[in-house]
């Protein structure tokens, strides 16, 4: 879904590229008839600062991890959260049962660790904190200062 | 009848022992190699023009690239460039495979659970890897929540370590599921028609039913192969991320 949004994004930037011949056929409430409209020269040198912009506030501020929050891209992956805290806290806990010789214990502790782990990875999913572990505190201050911006 | 997953029966094609290992050519060996061909020979093909202005082939690959090259410069940021290919090669081999796989006798091979899970294993190792040269010691920091109680501290760790190590079966249970659960059902509703239709009389008109079900489920198969090469990419971006930027 997203994919197929950002390539019409792109299509449109491609538009504006190829000149003021397309850009006419757009509806005038279109953002690419202004940079049509002005002389090659000045819109090429707004659209090279504007560029050097961007990819300057990218270099500068430290990328926020973002999943897209899509409900078909979100439930796939609460389901597999879930799933995959699962196995991973049984397979675990059965590996350590058989090396440690304490079956069924760690089977049983580590089911449900794993269990928590991947309800930890649900609210972390949902909640737009990205994949990082930790309740590291500058998740507040940098929701603050996005929120104050 | 056939049975919905007999179509991921993994056949055989010629016997390959090296070592005592069974290295055969399996048809999802073949379709792998198909993916790997057909992925190269679209990019080499569609930016052979060259043109200043795309065509239709170029600006396809030059979308595809872009996507990507977008995807990794916001998830990652300046530092991620140089792991900007190998994130570019993983999302045409996913992306290539899933839509291989939907073309009527092919193979799909992400419906391979071992597949899959080779490819989050070499993410999941990679990205490991990568943080531990870049930052040291001071990675296993990462494990330790920061402002937490410390009597909750050992639990937690335990916690934030088998959440760790959840990321490449969760990576791999998602894409592998996706495409299973996808063309199981398209099987089911292919030999319910043929059920139908076998009926005769009136009764086998209403195999058009289950038929009609088919073309939509196979559009919604192919926005599913689609979005799941794209989140199948953008989590790998988010955990070079992670090991880039410590918090």
């Amino acid at each position: 879904m997203v994919f197929f949004l950002f390539s019409q994004e792109l299509l449109d930037k491609k538009d504006v590229r190829s000149g003021a011949k397309v850009a006419d056929e757009k509806s005038p409430d279109k953002n690419a008839t202004p940079a049509a409209n002005t002389t090659v020269s000045s819109s090429l040198s707004e659209r090279i600062s504007h560029l050097e912009q961007k990819h300057r506030i990218a270099d500068d501020t430290p990328p926020q991890a973002t999943i897209p929050q899509g409900g078909m891209a979100l439930a796939g992956r609460v389901s597999s959260e879930l799933v995959a805290g699962l196995i991973v806290g049984a397979g675990s806990g059965w590996v350590l049962d058989r090396w440690l010789d304490t079956s069924p214990l760690m089977l049983v502790v580590m089911f449900f660790l794993g269990a928590v782990a991947g309800m930890v990875n649900v609210w972390r999913a949902v909640s737009g904190r990205g994949m990082a572990a930790g309740y590291s505190d500058d998740y507040e201050t940098r929701a603050n200062k996005d929120s104050s911006e | 009848m056939h049975s919905p997953v007999e179509q991921f029966t993994i056949k055989v094609l010629f016997a390959l022992n090296l070592f005592g290992y069974d290295v055969s050519f399996t048809n999802s060996s073949l379709f792998m190699v198909l993916t790997v061909l057909a992925s190269i020979a679209f990019l080499a093909l569609a930016i052979r023009p060259a043109a200043l202005i795309p065509g239709r082939m170029q600006g396809l690959a030059e979308m595809l690239y872009e996507f990507v090259a977008d995807m990794v410069r916001s998830n990652v940021g300046n530092e991620g460039r140089p792991y900007f290919p190998v994130i570019f090669t993983l999302f045409m081999f996913v992306l290539f495979s899933n839509l291989l796989g939907l073309i009527p006798y092919s193979y799909t091979t992400t419906s391979q659970i071992v597949v899959t899970f080779a490819l989050a294993l070499a993410i999941f190792v990679g990205v490991t890897l990568i943080a531990l040269v870049k930052h040291g010691f001071h990675f296993f920091s990462f494990f330790v929540p920061s402002g937490a109680p410390k009597a909750l501290i050992p639990f937690l760790v335990v916690i934030e370590v088998i959440s760790y190590f959840v990321r490449p079966v969760s990576l791999s249970v998602r894409l592998f599921a996706n495409m299973l659960a996808g063309h199981t059902m398209l099987k089911v509703f292919a030999g319910l028609a043929v059920m139908i239709a076998s009926a005769g009389g009136v009764a086998a008109a209403g195999s058009v039913l289950p038929l009609i079900a088919i073309i939509g489920l196979t559009g919604l198969e192919v926005l599913v192969a689609v979005l799941q090469a794209y989140v199948f990419t953008i989590l790998t971006c988010m955990y070079l991320n992670d090991a880039l930027h410590l918090h």
